[in-house]
């Protein structure tokens, strides 16, 4: 029996070589075509920005850096920025990014990183198997995942399904487990542009929004479409479910440093300050931020925000200095600002920011 | 448990080490234990009907045998019919029946008291058909003595539960299974390294070319409205190799995985595609249910030795009820009436006309023009004409559950269509259609071919690439199939030199991991 499963061994490993080899020529976005649309444009001119964005749904959906350019401009303040944002990223996600933008496209201009501190590690089971959520199962961002998990606090059996979705998602990603063909396909579009993902002004800010027709601007996909128009309409029709939603998330922004613990947050603020020297180091400043209507609350991020230095944070979750960004008029659904939402959201933004940054006079 | 998920990837390694570590005197116990196990994964609450099968077989047969008078022996045969088909005839049939007595009553403006959700709720034990035809042939054998009864309960349960062929079939014997079973078959590399090629080739036909193929038959499906004439052929063709390789691909790993545990499992499909006439595709498309209805039905009622009449209803008999094992739908039972029917013409064509002008110069020429590739092209054109009508049922289903506005292909989660349903009612289709209302469209368009206009959309609905990948494989699989001839498979590869099978090994195993669909889908025959 030794021979049979040393054989199938054997064969198991060429195939993985093979398969891994062929990995190796593709990018780490070729299965998110916001990403690829938003590095595309990027990547044109890059030294134009001097500000970018990096989170998910909550940065692509809410920041407007046209907003809080023309904000900021009142002040004297230049500052020109690109939201890279795309739904559903979390934390480590926007982290990786970041890292991997900086890297591959110099930009001699940039002189600021904004980062939120939004969806820790945690899996979105609807992302499971999907080209968005493989293709950046690298080794590196799976290390980052795990070791997040593995110093949380929750119940084992949960992160360990959140472990073994990483771990199969990498699998798919290095393996090409079903994917070859997508990623082939995406040879074919490796250089479009979908202005669509890239907003209005081009700055790869998108709100959601209804048209008159009940249909969502700028819906990506077809079904993305009848998901959010479904998720409103339940928002509008449950104000107790928003409230139920609210008062979840102020419990875990005003108890936060009741439930956390530190242990769970050191490797996440490891992170944070990793990336604040490293890019401090080249001229750059890392601002995390935490942002409102997190969907799993601000228990980690709230302890990890406070941990950070005072200049390179600000918080626009606050429920009590903005209680307006947790009210239905401004909310699309429990977990995102509508258009009027997110211009307020970035008017917000540069205001917090403004105090930040503005030379002291 | 499904072949193509990750669990099986577990279980079966682990079986096997279990399996020939153990005593030959008692496999049977990890073969029972298996099979229970590998049908519990998938339906925890049917695997008592599996039992009830096995026990009510058991003391039937052993009964029936113990009797010297014929009476009694068809009293226990009878027992045995009834609990096994009254199983079936209650999960699968009584719904169809009931629909169809109360339709009965409301045309004559009659009270039915039966509701239809009485039946609606009953779900299916999965592989019920199959197991209990294969327990029936043993109680049917038995009682004809053409197999002795199997006094040791454990071996008889291990026949009925054996896991390889307990859900998808191929519908075996007792007679071919348990002596097998019993049989002290040591580890033999070559003989599990021929099942482990088997496995591979299952697992190709089935995620890479069948699952594909459904892209491109579903599609036709649910474009009904759009889709002209040559759409519809080549659609049907997607269709009739979707459900080939589909259906093949899980007899390949059943056989495969029968072969690695030493017990040899009897083929299931022939290249039905190539069969020359309809009485030949009946003798190559699933084998082991044909043979079984061929046995126990067609030569009860006198198979070929009755009158032209009489051969011609047992001809449309067998098949129309070929149909019904396959599903409680008129659909299906009408496509395989169709079959039966044409069975029953050719018989006639064979009898009043071939048969007449054999000896003349007349039959020379027929036989010039009408050369064999031509009576495979319209074996294979008959065969699909007959099968588009067999997924309108669940197509139509599917069909009226649709959004308007969105892709037929795109999966809404479950949740979503439900609030849709509750929120935005507006956005489904408020005209529910019919089977027959589909059928009668394709059919139609069949017969009345105007200009390709939807072909180019239909071929190009999933990408070019994708086309490509269906055709190429496609192409693929028919050629070795053909080359190979009545060869297996395993046997074919097995014989290859060293590198070339090894590449060969590497071809497949990259095709699987590569571009097949994977965790996409169930097997087409689950549904039986």
């Amino acid at each position: 029996m030794k021979k049979l499963f040393s054989n199938i061994i054997i064969l198991g490993l060429l195939a993985a070589a093979i398969s891994v080899f062929v990995s190796w020529f593709f990018p780490i976005y070729w299965g998110d075509n916001i990403q690829l649309t938003k590095i595309n444009h990027y990547k044109q001119k890059p030294n134009q920005y001097n500000a970018l964005f990096f989170g998910g749904s909550l940065e692509y959906r809410h920041v407007s850096p046209e907003i809080i350019k023309s904000e900021l401009a009142k002040k004297q303040i230049y500052l020109n920025g690109f939201n890279f944002g795309v739904d559903s990223h979390n934390f480590i996600q926007a982290i990786t990014e970041a890292d991997y933008v900086y890297d591959h496209y110099k930009n001699d201009s940039l002189k600021y990183i904004f980062v939120s501190l939004s969806t820790e590690a945690y899996l979105s089971y609807q992302n499971l198997h999907t080209n968005k959520l493989i293709c950046w199962m690298k080794a590196s961002t799976i290390d980052k995942l795990l070791s997040v998990l593995y110093y949380q606090t929750d119940h084992l059996a949960f992160r360990l399904f959140c472990a073994r979705g990483y771990l199969m998602s990498w699998g798919e990603n290095a393996f090409n487990f079903g994917k070859l063909k997508d990623k082939i396909k995406y040879l074919k579009i490796k250089n479009d542009i979908d202005t669509i993902s890239l907003g209005k002004n081009l700055d790869g800010f998108v709100p959601l929004e209804l048209n008159e027709k009940g249909q969502v601007a700028n819906p990506e996909t077809e079904i993305s479409k009848y998901v959010l128009m479904v998720s409103t309409i339940e928002y509008k029709k449950r104000a107790d479910s928003a409230n139920w939603f609210n008062d979840t998330i102020f419990k875990t922004y005003f108890d936060a440093n009741l439930h956390a613990k530190d242990k769970d947050v050191d490797y996440l603020y490891s992170l944070c300050d990793n990336m604040i020297k490293k890019y401090a180091a080249k001229g750059i400043k890392v601002i995390f931020y935490l942002p409102a209507r997190v969907p799993f609350g601000y228990t980690q991020q709230m302890t990890v925000y406070k941990r950070l230095p005072e200049e390179n944070k600000f918080d626009l979750a606050n429920p009590k200095k903005y209680p307006e960004f947790y009210e239905t008029k401004y909310g699309f659904d429990n977990f995102h600002l509508n258009k009027a939402g997110a211009e307020l959201y970035s008017y917000q933004f540069a205001k917090e920011l403004e105090k930040l940054i503005a030379p002291s006079p | 448990m499904l072949f193509n998920s990750f669990h099986f990837i577990f279980f079966f390694p682990i079986f096997i080490v279990l399996y020939f570590n153990l005593n030959h005197k008692h496999r049977w116990k990890i073969l029972l234990a298996g099979g229970y196990y590998f049908y519990f994964w998938h339906s925890p609450k049917f695997f008592y009907f599996l039992f009830i099968s096995t026990v009510v077989d058991y003391f039937s047969a052993i009964y029936m045998d113990r009797q010297t008078e014929q009476n009694k022996r068809k009293l226990w045969l009878a027992f045995s019919l009834i609990c096994n088909l009254g199983i079936l005839f209650v999960f699968k049939y009584a719904g169809f029946v009931n629909e169809n007595i109360k339709d009965v009553f409301e045309f004559f403006n009659l009270h039915y008291p039966v509701p239809d959700t009485v039946f609606k709720k009953l779900i299916m034990p999965v592989g019920i058909s199959f197991y209990t035809f294969q327990s029936i042939s043993y109680t049917l054998d038995v009682y004809k003595g053409i197999t002795k009864p199997e006094k040791h309960f454990g071996y008889f349960s291990s026949f009925v539960a054996f896991w390889p062929t307990l859900i998808n079939g191929p519908i075996e014997r007792a007679n071919n299974i348990l002596p097998q079973i019993k049989a002290a078959v040591d580890y033999d590399y070559n003989r599990v390294k021929l099942g482990f090629i088997r496995i591979l080739w299952g697992m190709f036909k089935k995620v890479v070319i069948a699952d594909r193929l459904a892209f491109y038959a579903d599609n036709m499906y649910f474009h009904y409205n759009e889709v002209s004439g040559w759409t519809i052929i080549f659609g049907g063709l997607a269709f009739f190799f979707q459900v080939y390789c589909d259906f093949s691909g899980y007899s390949d790993i059943a056989i495969g995985c029968a072969k690695v545990l030493g017990i040899n499992v009897m083929e299931n499909f022939r290249t039905p595609y190539l069969s020359k006439s309809l009485p030949d595709f009946w003798t190559r498309w699933h084998i082991s249910l044909s043979t079984w209805l061929t046995d126990y039905v067609f030569y009860f009622l006198g198979a070929y030795k009755s009158s032209t009449g009489k051969v011609i209803f047992n001809l449309i008999f067998v098949l129309t009820l070929c149909g019904l094992w396959h599903g409680a739908n008129y659909p299906m039972i009408i496509s395989f009436l169709g079959i039966g029917v044409l069975m029953a013409i050719r018989f006639l064509w064979q009898k009043k006309v071939i048969r007449a002008i054999q000896p003349s110069n007349t039959y020379k020429l027929y036989k010039k023009y009408f050369p064999e590739w031509m009576h495979i092209v319209v074996t294979l054109s008959l065969v699909v004409f007959c099968f588009i009508l067999f997924r309108t049922h669940v197509m139509t289903s599917i069909y009226n559950n649709r959004i308007i506005g969105l892709p037929l292909d795109v999966t809404i989660p479950a949740d979503v269509t439900a609030l849709i349903k509750q929120d935005i009612p507006s956005l489904l289709d408020t005209n529910p259609i019919h089977w027959y209302d589909m059928a009668l469209a394709l059919y139609t368009k069949i017969f009345f071919i105007t200009k390709a206009d939807y072909f180019k959309e239909w071929l190009f609905a999933f990408g070019r690439l994708n086309a490509f990948l269906a055709i190429s494989y496609l192409l693929f699989l028919i050629g070795v199939e053909y080359k190979i001839g009545k060869q297996k498979i395993e046997d074919a590869i097995g014989s290859l030199s060293k590198p070339i099978r090894w590449a060969t090994y590497l071809f497949i195993l990259l095709s699987i991991v590569w571009f097949g669909e994977l965790g996409s889908s169930t097997f087409v025959y689950f549904q039986f």
